[in-house]
């Protein structure tokens, strides 16, 4: 892909097999616990799989809850997303790599049965349940079976762990050298209360602002990630905090199917607008349509400011009484975005230039 | 409880499809971006502002447009990829993370510098008016020095996982919205 190529539209999968969990998180975004049962039937996996496979799916997220408490069926799920050539990843708390030899057998599962990416979950939340030395097992783990690992790490003010200080821990830095340690990605989140009145501290300049909102592209995540929950629940986005806003759940499996969801999702121009500029443009664009909606400085995560989108009475009554000026902004920007084809190329270029014509 | 806030119906899918259909259509796009709010009304019976088309969206056509611009960037992906050979030989995202690591940061800032070139000379007289930067920027390379420093902090928030999160479409569409902010001064701020 060139640089200004026309940019592709993803399409993931993402299948939230248990909400069962070894963690109880504050404010987890799915509302996950050791105490929440339900689980996706393996065969329901099985078809939703195979039709992302028919639809070129770009790859397959097998979430949750905790999913290894799934089961084998978990790597026969993996193996068979493998076997259609969707490509397959894994976002865990590492409870199961209490040492060396556990994390390695079950890393050494998922190799065999294919996964592609393993994503590990931490932070002060996490680690008061999972110990941090867990994470570093699993990361020297996924190196030893050369499979690409990230550990995404939450972000409040005042935290005790942080990519800066994993990456220092004694352990770490027996277990693992510098050069291995620059194969792994680090992403640092913030950690996001599911209520949107709930004003979380975070360091300087992370809250949206007027003057950092530039760095703020639209949700690559609504739309264009189908997330089917372990009840059969579909929702439009990754999942985080789609269990408080209703509007995100567009329909149920088994009775709909994936190409039917897609479509009812893109039906939606408000799930649009948000795919393109994200939530805090679009409470930014209601801000200056009523003073009173005050946006500045409250959210990091952009679920939450995504959450304030759909309940606020303010803001809703200014998207329903506005929105249409926004339709073509919307899609002309979609347009330049995945649809516009420069009239000319490299091989163009060169005989134009020869010819004078540039 | 509120009902549903969903902006459905068969009125916005046949306009979507319409829209993208009739994009295609280089007359219909010409007259399109010369006069959005007519041509809205016209064909979609949706009633505009006289500002419909953001000019963080004008701004990005514009640059998508130009051919020099276009030329530029095509030279430079040749360019890093011989000088950055593992960002293009990479098999896999640890070995991307590790190749990218070194060199996102002055692979980004170059791309910043090579936007702020190409850039239309009547946003560059405006950055130079702009209030937020009146007597700071004088000339292209100002404005170069002032992305750079974005450029500096979103590097840090957004690590390319994939190689096409490296530079794409999004990174021209980043600095542009910062472009706008430069020019407008933030918008929502209360004195």
């Amino acid at each position: 892909m060139n640089i200004l190529d026309p940019l592709p539209d993803p399409k993931v999968l993402s299948l939230l097999l248990t909400l069962q969990c070894t963690a109880e998180c504050r404010h987890c975004g799915t509302m996950s616990g050791p105490r929440v049962k339900g689980r996706l039937h393996a065969d329901i996996a099985r078809r939703l799989i195979r039709e992302a496979g028919n639809l070129s799916y770009d790859s397959v997220v097998f979430t949750g809850g905790e999913p290894t408490l799934y089961g084998v069926e978990l790597y026969d799920l993996i193996e068979f997303a493998s076997s259609l050539s969707l490509p397959t990843r894994i976002v865990t708390n590492a409870h199961w790599a209490k040492n060396r030899e556990r994390a390695n057998t079950v890393l050494q599962r998922f190799a065999t049965a294919g996964l592609r990416e393993i994503n590990f979950s931490t932070g002060d939340e996490h680690a008061r349940f999972v110990p941090i030395s867990n994470i570093i097992w699993g990361i020297r783990a996924a190196l030893d079976a050369a499979i690409p690992a990230a550990v995404m790490v939450e972000v409040v003010s005042d935290r005790s762990i942080t990519k800066k200080g994993l990456l220092s821990d004694p352990t770490f830095c027996s277990l693992i050298a510098p050069e291995e340690a620059d194969q792994i990605i680090f992403s640092e989140s913030p950690w996001m209360p599911l209520d949107e009145k709930h004003i979380e501290r975070y360091p300087l300049g992370l809250a949206t602002n007027a003057e950092n909102i530039g760095r703020r592209l639209g949700c690559d995540s609504v739309i264009n990630t189908t997330t089917v929950m372990a009840d059969g629940r579909v929702m439009a986005c990754c999942g985080l905090g789609t269990r408080s806003i209703p509007e995100l759940e567009i329909g149920h499996i088994p009775k709909d199917s994936l190409q039917d969801l897609r479509q009812r999702a893109e039906g939606d121009f408000l799930k649009r607008w948000i795919r393109n500029e994200g939530p805090e443009r679009i409470l930014q664009w209601a801000a200056e349509k009523n003073p009173a909606i005050e946006w500045e400085n409250l959210y990091a995560h952009r679920c939450q400011a995504c959450k304030r989108v759909y309940t606020d009475p303010l803001v809703r009554a200014e998207i329903l009484q506005h929105y249409e000026e926004k339709i073509l902004d919307v899609l002309y920007s979609e347009w330049l975005l995945h649809g516009y084809q420069p009239q000319y190329d490299q091989h163009r270029f060169h005989a134009h230039e020869q010819l004078g014509k540039v | 409880m509120a009902e549903r806030l969903e902006l459905t119906g068969p009125v916005f899918t046949n306009r979507a499809v319409s829209f993208m259909n009739l994009m295609r259509l280089p007359t219909f796009r010409r007259d399109f971006e010369a006069d959005p709010a007519g041509v809205a009304m016209r064909e979609f019976q949706l009633k505009l502002p006289a500002r419909a088309i953001s000019a963080s969206n004008k701004l990005l056509a514009d640059l998508l447009q130009d051919r020099a611009f276009n030329k530029w960037a095509q030279d430079f992906q040749m360019e890093i990829e011989s000088r950055y050979p593992a960002l293009t030989t990479a098999k896999t995202v640890g070995e991307l993370a590790k190749g990218a690591s070194a060199t996102v940061n002055d692979i980004q800032r170059e791309f910043a510098k090579g936007v702020s070139a190409h850039l239309p000379p009547d946003l560059v007289s405006k950055l130079k008016l702009s209030s937020t930067w009146k007597g700071q920027i004088a000339a292209e390379d100002d404005i170069a020095i002032v992305l750079l420093v974005f450029v500096a902090v979103v590097v840090v928030v957004v690590a390319p996982k994939t190689r096409d999160d490296l530079l794409s479409r999004n990174t021209v569409r980043l600095l542009v919205n910062q472009l706008e902010i430069l020019k407008s001064g933030p918008k929502g701020r209360r004195e």
